[in-house]
């Protein structure tokens, strides 16, 4: 059932991913309003499998890979309904769509498979922690997004256009270094809690110290007239790959004590 | 002078030094997982016994912490001085309006935070003590390492497994004693550790391992059983007689000499030396094996010691550690988060994603 409606939220994700670039080509009214509806389409549906999962679980759905990989398109696909439905801002929706269906295709072929979680993932501090690292993975992608859209502009948009993409990305950032940052304080006092340091030495929390810096720098860029614009934006497309490598790539190339 | 200050009263340098902390760190977490033999065990001590330990003597794969903790000093700097420069010009101007000024101060605080985190954290690095691997069975106490006066007791462990075998539940309840006293009890477990004075307790896990033996003492008249710990000096009493566990080896053997020694720490063939005294003179001394009770018995006075069983008990591993930064490190990082949350609040529509709440059309 689970796996049918994931299949489900991929296709509409796909229909509507295949609308706004047909729209992004042609303006037109109808074919907007489909990719609307196949938007919201899709993400019911994945907001139903998340919640079934937990209902399997009887757990926050981010324990394993196959969970988490949800919970990112989630919460990526949570901003693009954000952005829809308060700003009816859509561009973006060209690149963050796709980090949507490949989180949730790499979702389908990961092992679905239902373990206990160990004792000490079981309290609350563990789902905030990663509630609130994922929101900003999602923000940080947002903002890689207006990057790029920026850095593809940059040629031959009008000062104000490349100006919003410009304060898009900004903005993003500040959010997701807020909710970063909060993550990491979280995870600071349960690591505490639970092993008596509040910082490890190990590859996931050293990956998020480079990730925290990084997109502290990224803020900062705003008020150094040279790294504005550009180079900024150029930096937060960057900052996108070293979310992936934080969330995908320590788990898969490095050893860690981290569970995800 | 003025050029120092110039130099560090930048935001170019800011980004500069993020981006360089950032390279850093990034080699840093290659290092650390492929190098785990040499880089894995710098948590189990204070971070700078490590790092000016086997740090220093392992200089080819530590270099970017020292790296790192210049760049930091240097950042430190950065932020303290713009931070400095920045609430100078606050005092200067007076035409800003409030809510710039608002924001103005609150964007210092989160300054503020970040520095106070740091040297927060600078004394996590250099004080306190980390106590891992502490076994204590039920009944025993702990003093805490650098606060004798003060001790924890395990009074109980309770452990339970479901069907399948996994763990379900493992509580230690603990006694905080002073003295004799016992001040405050406390149930410990994964996620919830007993803090007390900087002193934190945590259970790290647990098992059932021998404490003692048993000895099965009978005569024509009486027959008892008598626990006696592997350690325990005074013995218990039996007849008018102390009897006393003067050695204890798992898995007995002896040299061409005749000295006694154990073969492994496995619990192959343990035996016992018992020393026997009436009031303070000694009156027998001899060894009992578990695994050879009616050959090596040891008769005293028409009664027969028997060595019949090991007493096993629960026991807690424990880990105390003192931090005396972590509080001010959490200081510092409340109040980064509270002036940071403050700020896109006060921000109004510069905090909102896009632009404020009113139509911006993708058509625009
Ligand atoms: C790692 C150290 C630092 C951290 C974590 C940090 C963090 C922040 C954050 C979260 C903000 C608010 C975001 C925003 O509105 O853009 C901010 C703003 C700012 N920071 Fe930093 N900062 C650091 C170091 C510095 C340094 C060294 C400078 C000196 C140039 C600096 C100058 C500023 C300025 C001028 C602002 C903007 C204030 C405003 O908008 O009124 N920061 N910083």
């Amino acid at each position: 059932m689970i796996g049918l409606l994931l299949w489900l939220s991929i296709v509409f994700y796909g229909a509507s991913l295949a609308g706004s670039i047909v729209d992004a080509a042609s303006r037109s009214q109808r074919v907007w309003t489909v990719s609307v509806y196949a938007l919201v389409t899709a993400f019911s549906l994945l907001t139903t499998v998340l919640i079934l999962r937990m209902m399997e679980t009887g757990h926050a759905p981010m324990a394993k890979r196959y969970e988490t990989l949800l919970f990112f398109a989630w919460s990526v696909a949570l901003l693009n309904a954000i952005l829809l439905f308060r700003y009816r801002f859509r561009t973006t929706e060209l690149l963050t769509t796709p980090v949507i269906v490949l989180a949730l295709l790499l979702a389908a072929f990961s092992d679905p498979g239902v373990y206990p979680l160990p004792l000490i993932l079981e309290t609350w501090w563990f789902e905030v922690h990663v509630i609130t690292s994922f929101f900003a993975y999602a923000l940080f992608t947002f903002a890689a997004a207006a990057g790029a859209v920026y850095l593809f502009k940059e040629k031959n948009g009008d000062a104000a256009e490349l100006k919003l993409f410009q304060e898009i990305t900004y903005r993003s950032t500040l959010w997701g270094f807020t909710f970063f940052s909060v993550s990491m304080l979280l995870g600071a006092i349960w690591a505490y809690l639970a092993w008596g340091l509040y910082w490890l030495w190990e590859p996931k929390s050293a990956v998020s110290l480079l990730l925290w810096f990084y997109f502290a720098g990224v803020l900062h860029t705003r008020i150094v007239k040279e790294w504005r614009g550009r180079r900024a934006s150029v930096m937060a497309v960057g900052g996108f790959g070293l979310v992936l490598f934080a969330y995908l790539g320590v788990g898969i190339f490095l050893t860690n004590s981290h569970q995800l | 002078m003025r050029n120092v200050w110039r130099f560090f009263n930048s935001a170019r340098l800011t980004v500069i030094l993020t981006m360089l902390i950032a390279v850093d760190v990034l080699i840093g977490s290659l290092l650390i997982s492929f190098f785990p033999e040499t880089l894995g065990d710098i948590d189990l001590e204070v971070f700078f016994y490590w790092l000016f330990g086997k740090g220093l003597d392992n200089l080819g794969l530590s270099w970017w912490i020292f790296l790192l903790l210049f760049l930091m000093g240097l950042l430190a700097l950065n932020t303290v001085a713009c931070t400095i420069e920045s609430s100078a010009a606050l005092f200067r101007t007076r035409q800003r309006t409030t809510a710039s000024r608002r924001r103005r101060l609150l964007s210092q605080a989160v300054h503020l935070g970040f520095v106070i985190g740091l040297v927060g954290h600078l004394i996590s690095s250099a004080s306190g003590f980390r106590a891992p691997d502490n076994r204590l069975f039920e009944g025993a106490s702990l003093p805490f390492p650098q606060d004798p006066e003060w001790s924890i007791r395990l009074n109980e462990m309770d452990v339970v497994f479901s069907d399948r075998g996994r763990m379900e539940k493992m509580d230690a309840y603990l006694s905080l004693i002073k003295g004799n006293e016992v001040i405050r009890d406390k149930v410990v477990r994964l996620n919830e550790p007993l803090l007390h004075r900087g002193n934190a307790v945590y259970l790290v896990h647990h098992g059932k391992a021998p404490r003692g033996v048993r000895l099965e003492a009978s005569g024509s008249d009486v027959s008892e059983t008598l626990v006696l710990e592997f350690r325990d000096e005074d013995g218990t009493n039996f007849q008018g007689y102390r009897i006393v566990p003067a050695r204890f080896v798992p898995d007995f053997a002896m040299d061409n000499a005749g000295k006694v020694y154990s073969a492994s720490d496995t619990f192959s063939n343990p035996a016992l030396k018992l020393e026997i005294y009436k009031g303070e003179t000694p009156v027998k001394t001899g060894w009992v094996f578990l695994n050879f009770p009616d050959w090596m018995s040891l008769s005293l006075d028409g009664y027969e010691l028997v060595f019949s069983g090991l007493d096993y008990a629960s026991y807690a591993v424990l880990t105390v550690n003192k931090d005396p930064g972590a509080v001010i490190v959490l200081s510092g990082a409340l109040i980064f988060m509270i002036a940071l949350i403050g700020m896109l609040f006060s921000k109004g529509e510069a905090a909102e994603l896009v632009n404020s709440g009113k139509a911006v059309s993708s058509k625009a």
